[in-house]
C-alpha cells in the first residue's frame, strides 16, 4: 500500500515539476526588444525624377503604454553602373567588355521628420493615418550615354583614361590567337560592294592579296584563310592605325557599339518612434530615380 | 508513512518553485565600439552633397574625444569628436574613424555641381509650333565661382520671332518653340571657374526633355525598347508642313523582357518576364524575377501590380490581355492567372492567385495541346478565348469560358467546339480588328511572316501552308521573317523573340509591331498601313518587345 502511495506521489511530483513551468520558446529562439509602434506605408510611385518629391501614405499605431513621438524617413543611395563595349564585326567569338555594378554609395540617413499628431487618428482603421512627401536629390538623375553621342572625351570620362588603348590591345591579342577565325572577322569588317567605300579599299589593298583557299577533308568543302594561316603584316600594321571608334563600329559607319549608364535607387524606410526612442519599421520601399 | 509525507513535502516545495511563469525579458543589444554618420552642415542643398559643401561627421555611438578621422581624399587626418570637412573633388570616398581601439569606415558620395533646369510655359502642354517655353536655371555654387552657360537646342527650335535657334550662350536663352513633336532634348553645358584667370571646368551636360504635343488629337503608341526605355509615339499622318513627329522618351526603363504592354483607361501595364525567360533548371522554384507594373500614361507614376521575385522562374508574367476590369496573364508554359486591375504590391503565390486557365484543364490537352506547351499572346475574340502556343502544341487554341474544366482533362471530356486555328504553326502574336473583321497573326519558322484575313478564311485554310495569299508585304515585295536563329535572336526554339505583340490602331485599321529581323529587312518598328495595304518602316534599328496603342485621341499622352 505504502509502496503504491509512494509511486503515485512521485509521479504527481514529477508531473508538477515538468508541467508547471511555462516555457516561452520565442524568448529562447530570438532576441526580444521593447514593444515598438506598428507602421505601414505605401508610396505613390516607385520611379520619380531626381529632385522630385516622393508621395506616400502612412498608417501607424502602438499597443504599448509608451506614447508615439514622431516618424522619420531614412534612405540610402545605391548606384548602378552599366558599361557595354563590343567590336560588332568580331563574331568568331563574343568580344564584349561589359559590367553591371551595384554599389551602396551613401549609407542610410535621416531625410525627413514628421511630428505625430493625435488628429491623424482614423477610427475606422483604428490607426493614425497621414499623407506626406519626402524629397530626393536633383544630382541623382540617370546618366545615359550611347553611340548616338559618341566622342572619345566621353569614353575617357566614363570608362577611364587607358580604356580605349587597353580594349584595342586586348582585341588584337584575341584576334591573332587564331588567324583562321581572324580571317572570318576581317572578312566581315571589310565587306563592301561600294568601290568608293573605305572598307572596299582596305579589302583590296590589305586583305584580298593575302587570302587563299584550302580544302577541308572532313566537310569536303573549300574554305578561305590567310596565306600560311598567319596574320599578314600589312593588315597587322593597318589594325594598329585604326582608332578606337573604328574598332567599335563596323568601320566608318555612324553606329558605335558602346553604352554607359549610371542610375540611382533609394532604399527608403519609414520609422515610427515612441517617446522612449523605440522605433517600429515599415517595409523598405525601393525608389528608382530618373 | 513518515517517509511518504517527507517526499510529498519536498515535491510540493519543488512544484511551488517550478510553478513560475517564464516571462519574456527585454534584452539590450551591445553597441558597436564605434560608429558614425554625416550630413551636410550648410543650410542649402542638404540632400545633394555637392563638392565644396561643408560636411559634418559625428558619432552615433559615443566616442572618445581623441577619435581620428580619415576622409579618404588624401587630406591630413584630423582628431576630434565632431568634425567638419569640405571635399574639393567629387567622387566616392571611404571615411574612416578610429577610436576606443576600434575603427569604422563608411562610404560617402560627393557629387559634382549640377544645374537645375526647370521648363516654364504658360500652356498646360507644350504644343508643337505654338507654345513658347522658357528655362529657369538654378546653379548651386557653394564656392561662389564664375559660370558660363552654353545651350544647345534640337533641330526645329525657333525663338518668338520664328528665327532658328541652334545654340545660345548666357543664363537665359529666352522663349523658344519647337516644330517637332516628341521628346525634344535641350542641352545645357555649364563651365565653372575663375573668369579672371580664364580657368574653367565643364560640368556634366544637363539634358532636359521637353515633351512636345501634337496640334491635333491622335492615338498614342507605346513600345518597350530592349535595354532602353519605354517610348511613345503619336500616330498621325496629316501633320502640317514643317512639323515632324519624333518618339517620346518616357524616362522609364523597359525592364528585362517586357513581352506585352497593355493599356486601359489612363494606365499602361507592363508585363515583364524578367531576366530569365526560357528554360532554366529552377528546381528550388526561386529564380523568378518578373513583375507587372502600372505606369501612368504620361509616366508620372509607376506602381507595382504583382511581382514574382523569388518565386518559380516559369511563373513570371509573359503575355496577357485586359478583359473588363481584370488582367489575365500567362506564365511561361502552364496557365493563365486573372487579377483585378486594382491589384497593387502583391506577390504571386499559387494559393492567392490560382490558375484561371491551365493546359491540362482544357479539352485540347492530349489532343494536340501537350504538357508544358509554351505560351504566346492571349486575347478574347468574339466571346472566345484565343491562346497562342509555340511549342508542344503549336497553334491558336480557342475555347469558351464555360469550356474550362474544373478538373484535369479525361477521355470523357469534350474538345472545345471552336477548335484551334493554324494548328501546328508557331503563332506567337495576333490581334483582331473587330470593326473590319480581320485577324492579324504572325507565324515563325515554316511559312514565316505576318498575315491578315478574316477568321473564317483562317478556319477554311486549316494550316499555315494555305494562308500564303494573306501574307502582308512591304511595298517592294519584301516580307517579314521573325528571327529564329539561335545565337542571333533572343530565346530558343519556340521562344524566339521576333515579333512579341501586335497593336491595332482602331481608327485606321493600321497594325504596329516591333520586328526582330531574320532576313535582309531592317529590324525596328513596323506598320501595316491599312490605306496602302503594305508594310512600312516607322523607326529602324531599334529592338522592340511589346507594343500597345492608347486609342483615345489626345494631343500629348
Amino acid at each position: 500500500m505504502m509502496k503504491t502511495l509512494r509511486v503515485i506521489l512521485s509521479a504527481v511530483v514529477l508531473c508538477v515539476l515538468s508541467s508547471c513551468d511555462k516555457h516561452d520558446k520565442l524568448d529562447e529562439l530570438v532576441f526580444v526588444g521593447k514593444m515598438a509602434p506598428h507602421v505601414y506605408w505605401s508610396i505613390a510611385s516607385t520611379t520619380v525624377s531626381a529632385g522630385q518629391d516622393v508621395s506616400f501614405d502612412a498608417q501607424y499605431y502602438t499597443t504599448s503604454d509608451v506614447a508615439i513621438s514622431h516618424l522619420e524617413v531614412w534612405y540610402n543611395v545605391v548606384e548602378t553602373e552599366k558599361k557595354n563595349v563590343s567590336a560588332p564585326w568580331v563574331t568568331s567569338k563574343a568580344y564584349t567588355v561589359a559590367s553591371n555594378l551595384t554599389t551602396e554609395r551613401r549609407k542610410s540617413q535621416l531625410i525627413t521628420r514628421y511630428d505625430h499628431n493625435e488628429s491623424y487618428w482614423n477610427e475606422k482603421e483604428r490607426a493614425y493615418k497621414f499623407a506626406a512627401v519626402f524629397p530626393t536629390s536633383n544630382v541623382l538623375s540617370k546618366v545615359a550615354w550611347s553611340d548616338a553621342e559618341f566622342d572619345s572625351t566621353n569614353v575617357v570620362k566614363y570608362f577611364g583614361d587607358d580604356f580605349m588603348q587597353h580594349f584595342k590591345d586586348s582585341l588584337y591579342h584575341t584576334l591573332i590567337a587564331n588567324p583562321d577565325d581572324a580571317w572570318k572577322d576581317f572578312n566581315k569588317l571589310f565587306t563592301s560592294a561600294d568601290t568608293s567605300d573605305i572598307r572596299y579599299k582596305y579589302r583590296v589593298k590589305y586583305f584580298t592579296p593575302y587570302t587563299t583557299k584550302s580544302h577541308d577533308d572532313v566537310s569536303d568543302t573549300d574554305y578561305s584563310h590567310f596565306v600560311d594561316h598567319v596574320i599578314p603584316a600589312p593588315l597587322d600594321s593597318l589594325f594598329l592605325t585604326f582608332d578606337f571608334a573604328d574598332i567599335i563600329s563596323s568601320l566608318h559607319t555612324d553606329k558605335y557599339s558602346i553604352s554607359y549608364e549610371k542610375s540611382y535607387q533609394l532604399d527608403a524606410q519609414l520609422k515610427c518612434l515612441d517617446t522612449e526612442k523605440t522605433a517600429g519599421l515599415a517595409l523598405k520601399q525601393t525608389i528608382t530615380l530618373n | 508513512m513518515k517517509r511518504s509525507i517527507c517526499i510529498l513535502s519536498v515535491g510540493l516545495l519543488f512544484s511551488l518553485q517550478a510553478c513560475r511563469e517564464h516571462r519574456i525579458t527585454e534584452e539590450t543589444f551591445p553597441l558597436p565600439t564605434i560608429d558614425f554618420t554625416y550630413q551636410v552642415a550648410d543650410n542649402t542643398y542638404q540632400l545633394d552633397y555637392y563638392v565644396g559643401a561643408t560636411i559634418k561627421f559625428y558619432p552615433t555611438v559615443s566616442l572618445a574625444s581623441d577619435c581620428v578621422w580619415d576622409f579618404g581624399d588624401g587630406t591630413p587626418q584630423v582628431t576630434g569628436d565632431t568634425v567638419y570637412h569640405k571635399y574639393e573633388q567629387f567622387g566616392n570616398f571611404r571615411v574612416t574613424a578610429k577610436a576606443n581601439g576600434g575603427e569604422k569606415s563608411n562610404m560617402i558620395m560627393i557629387s559634382d555641381i549640377k544645374p537645375i533646369v526647370t521648363i516654364v510655359s504658360d500652356d498646360s502642354i507644350c504644343e508643337v509650333k505654338t507654345s513658347l517655353v522658357s528655362f529657369e536655371v538654378e546653379l548651386p555654387n557653394p564656392d561662389n565661382l564664375d559660370a558660363i552657360f552654353q545651350w544647345t537646342f534640337p533641330a526645329g527650335t525657333t525663338n518668338e520671332n520664328n528665327e532658328s535657334v541652334d545654340t545660345y550662350e548666357g543664363r537665359d536663352p529666352g522663349r523658344v518653340k519647337f516644330s517637332r513633336v516628341g521628346s525634344q532634348t535641350v542641352r545645357l553645358q555649364v563651365l565653372m571657374g575663375h573668369a579672371d584667370a580664364n580657368e574653367w571646368r565643364a560640368l556634366e551636360t544637363v539634358k532636359k526633355n521637353v515633351q512636345v504635343a501634337l496640334d491635333v488629337e491622335a492615338p498614342t503608341l507605346y513600345y518597350a525598347v530592349k535595354e532602353g526605355n519605354l517610348m511613345a509615339l503619336k500616330l498621325y499622318d496629316g501633320t502640317a508642313a514643317g512639323i515632324a513627329i519624333d518618339p517620346y522618351d518616357l524616362g522609364v526603363s523597359s525592364g528585362s523582357h517586357p513581352f506585352n504592354l497593355l493599356f486601359k483607361g489612363e494606365s499602361l501595364y507592363v508585363l515583364d518576364a524578367g531576366q530569365q525567360f526560357n528554360y532554366v533548371n529552377d528546381e528550388n522554384g526561386v529564380l523568378g524575377d518578373g513583375k507587372i507594373t502600372v505606369i501612368a500614361k504620361d509616366a508620372s507614376s509607376i506602381e507595382t501590380m504583382i511581382t514574382n521575385v523569388g518565386g518559380p522562374a516559369f511563373q513570371d508574367p509573359f503575355y496577357g490581355c485586359i478583359v473588363g476590369q481584370e488582367l489575365f496573364y500567362s506564365d511561361r508554359n502552364t496557365g493563365v492567372i486573372n487579377i483585378p486591375l486594382s491589384t497593387r504590391n502583391e506577390t504571386w503565390s499559387s494559393s492567392k492567385f490560382p490558375y484561371y486557365i491551365q493546359n491540362n484543364y482544357l479539352g485540347y490537352y492530349g489532343r494536340g495541346l501537350s504538357y508544358g506547351a509554351i505560351t504566346g499572346c492571349l486575347a478574347q475574340v468574339k466571346g472566345l478565348w484565343y491562346w497562342a502556343k509555340t511549342y508542344n502544341g503549336n497553334g491558336i487554341w480557342r475555347f469558351a469560358d464555360n469550356e474550362r474544366l474544373d478538373h484535369a482533362v479525361t477521355d470523357a471530356d469534350p474538345v472545345p467546339a471552336a477548335g484551334p486555328l493554324l494548328e501546328g504553326s508557331q503563332c506567337k502574336a495576333f490581334v483582331y480588328d473587330e470593326q473590319r473583321d480581320r485577324l492579324f497573326y504572325t507565324i515563325y519558322d515554316m511559312n514565316a511572316g505576318i498575315y491578315a484575313s478574316t477568321i473564317e478564311q483562317v478556319e477554311a485554310a486549316g494550316d499555315a501552308s494555305a494562308v500564303a495569299g494573306y501574307m502582308l508585304k512591304f511595298g517592294d515585295g519584301k516580307i517579314v521573317e521573325p528571327i529564329v536563329e539561335a545565337g542571333k535572336g533572343e530565346g530558343s526554339s519556340g521562344e524566339f523573340i521576333g515579333i512579341c505583340q501586335l497593336a491595332l490602331d482602331e481608327a485606321t485599321g493600321d497594325v504596329y509591331f516591333g520586328y526582330r529581323s531574320g532576313n535582309e529587312v531592317k529590324s525596328g518598328l513596323v506598320r501595316y498601313n491599312a490605306t496602302t495595304g503594305n508594310l512600312q518602316h516607322v523607326i529602324d534599328d531599334v529592338l522592340i518587345y511589346g507594343v500597345v496603342i492608347n486609342n483615345t485621341p489626345s494631343k500629348l499622352f
